[in-house]
């Protein structure tokens, strides 16, 4: 992060708010994934020109503590997300052509009670509260992948709030300054029920590929539990392993 | 945030799955009667079996006819990660594999597996087709392709009481280092069907494996057809630890 000199009374405003900004963002006012007000609504309250404000939050965008989302607005990025690392021996999904325009429609978020399987899965008790994110995958406009999330609300509070079609999970987890390490994957074939079988645009008795995640942190705290129903004639997983020394 | 509303059958599959994963039932247990699930639960008969017959194509549990639906026993688990043979994984679960040898003979490259092995056309191999069951049941027919000039003699081992990586390793120094593997849905052929003991067109896995020994070289190409209902895949996905290291840093 970079502060050059304290901003005073005698700074320029456009300096003036974005230390503003900083501060709502650094003391929670304003929450990772949420949107800030617009830039015409903070150049109303603190009756400063659009200009100024753009400045202010173009170099907060600069800074990678804001980021613009065309249609949607600026959003709170918070812990700097992690880039994508190497990972090893985790199925990848590759698709039968090569990808072109893939988009994620959320279909649910909501809360629940874990319930005995997903307490078991995740180490908790079975009235601990779970957030449940059920996506759908699609390419090229077609349904790929059914995917559901099971993550205990206690890590992720704030994810009522957070956009799902602007932020991934691990985005958010990111926010929270959570890095999944550690995966122990599980792979079948599964039948789908006719309401879900639809969705993917499947017939049902064909079987769909089902893998099962649970992720887990450094610290050995299990995450998330995901369920991806993915179709067998779109794509297939693929997995890179080495002896055991 | 919406309310959480799970359709019927969503909320049948989970309560059931939920019986089972908790060893609340064990695999031989026979499942409570479909009435006394569906006056616990609230769901009506008709949603319970329905699930019920979804797990029961999945390989989770077994009707049987006259005497009610019980747990299936576990599915065999294949470990992708550190390289064990069938044999030596199953003998870790407490399962017996046995093998029957379909089919061991030389064969020639043509285009597609010439490709695979970096060779040319006409480039010898073996063939091996072998029925691989677990505890007696049929589990997989496995179609394997060995490039001959390196296990030349291979026709003389015994590979129904041997495992095949542990002949290539013991008789002929060929040590498997690192591979990668692709899984796809497949549909049962009438011959993949007879010999598994299933209907023909069910869903099978389509495992395409390659395996490379201690020069880099692809010592096995294998193709393999699996039942889902006794076989499950697993793997564990790992960031790597340097970048783990410096991320923390």
């Amino acid at each position: 992060m970079r502060h050059d000199e304290p901003v005073g009374p005698k700074s320029p405003l456009y300096l003036q708010l974005r230390e503003l900004i900083r501060s709502k963002i650094e003391n929670g006012e304003y929450l990772p994934g949420t949107a800030i007000p617009s830039v015409g609504a903070l150049a109303e309250t603190y009756g400063i020109h659009r200009l100024s404000v753009r400045s202010a939050i173009s170099a907060l965008i600069g800074e990678g503590l804001l980021q613009s989302v065309q249609g949607k607005g600026i959003f709170v990025v918070g812990e700097k997300l992690a880039q994508d690392l190497g990972t090893v021996g985790g199925f990848e999904q590759t698709l039968k052509e090569g990808a072109q325009r893939s988009e994620t429609r959320l279909l649910m978020k909501a809360a629940r009670p874990a319930g005995s399987l997903y307490a078991g899965y995740l180490g908790c008790a079975p009235e601990d509260i779970l957030y449940y994110v059920k996506r759908l995958c699609l390419l090229d406009g077609e349904p790929l992948s059914l995917e559901e999330a099971y993550v205990p609300r206690d890590l992720v509070p704030n994810l009522p709030n957070v956009d799902l079609n602007v932020f991934s999970l691990h985005q958010v987890y990111a926010f929270y300054g959570i890095r999944l390490v550690r995966g122990e994957q599980s792979l079948s074939i599964s039948r789908l029920d006719s309401a879900e079988a639809r969705l993917l645009d499947v017939d049902a008795h064909r079987g769909v590929l089902t893998l099962q995640c649970v992720n887990y942190d450094a610290q050995g705290r299990a995450i998330e539990c995901t369920r991806s129903h993915i179709r067998g004639d779109k794509c297939e997983l693929n997995v890179h392993f080495q002896r055991e020394h | 945030m919406q309310e959480y509303r799970p359709r019927p059958s969503a909320r049948a599959r989970e309560l059931l799955e939920g019986l089972l994963a908790d060893h609340r039932l064990l695999p031989g247990d026979r499942l409570p009667s479909e009435r006394s699930l569906s006056e616990a639960w609230g769901l009506s008969r008709t949603t319970l079996r329905s699930a019920v017959a979804l797990m029961e194509q999945d390989g989770r549990l077994v009707s049987r006819r006259g005497s009610g639906t019980f747990v299936a026993s576990e599915k065999y688990t294949r470990k992708l990660q550190g390289l064990l043979s069938m044999s030596q994984s199953a003998a870790e679960q407490g399962r017996r594999v046995t093998t029957q040898l379909l089919e061991l003979r030389r064969t020639e490259c043509g285009k597609h597996l010439a490709r695979r092995f970096d060779q040319v056309l006409g480039y010898p191999l073996y063939k091996i087709v072998r029925l691989r069951s677990v505890d007696g049941e049929p589990l997989m027919v496995e179609t394997s392709y060995i490039p001959a000039r390196r296990v030349s003699g291979l026709e003389d081992k015994d590979l129904e009481h041997n495992s095949l990586f542990s002949v290539l390793e013991e008789d002929f120094g060929i040590l498997p280092v690192q591979g990668e593997e692709k899984i796809g849905i497949t549909y049962a052929t009438a011959e993949e069907a007879e010999l598994m003991g299933i209907e023909s067109g069910s869903p099978l896995f389509w495992i395409v494996s390659m395996t490379y020994d201690q020069t880099g070289q692809l010592m096995e190409y294998c193709r393999a057809a699996a039942r889902p209902d006794r076989l499950r895949i697993t793997t564990v996905m790992e960031l790597q630890a340097e970048e783990v290291d410096a991320g923390e840093a």
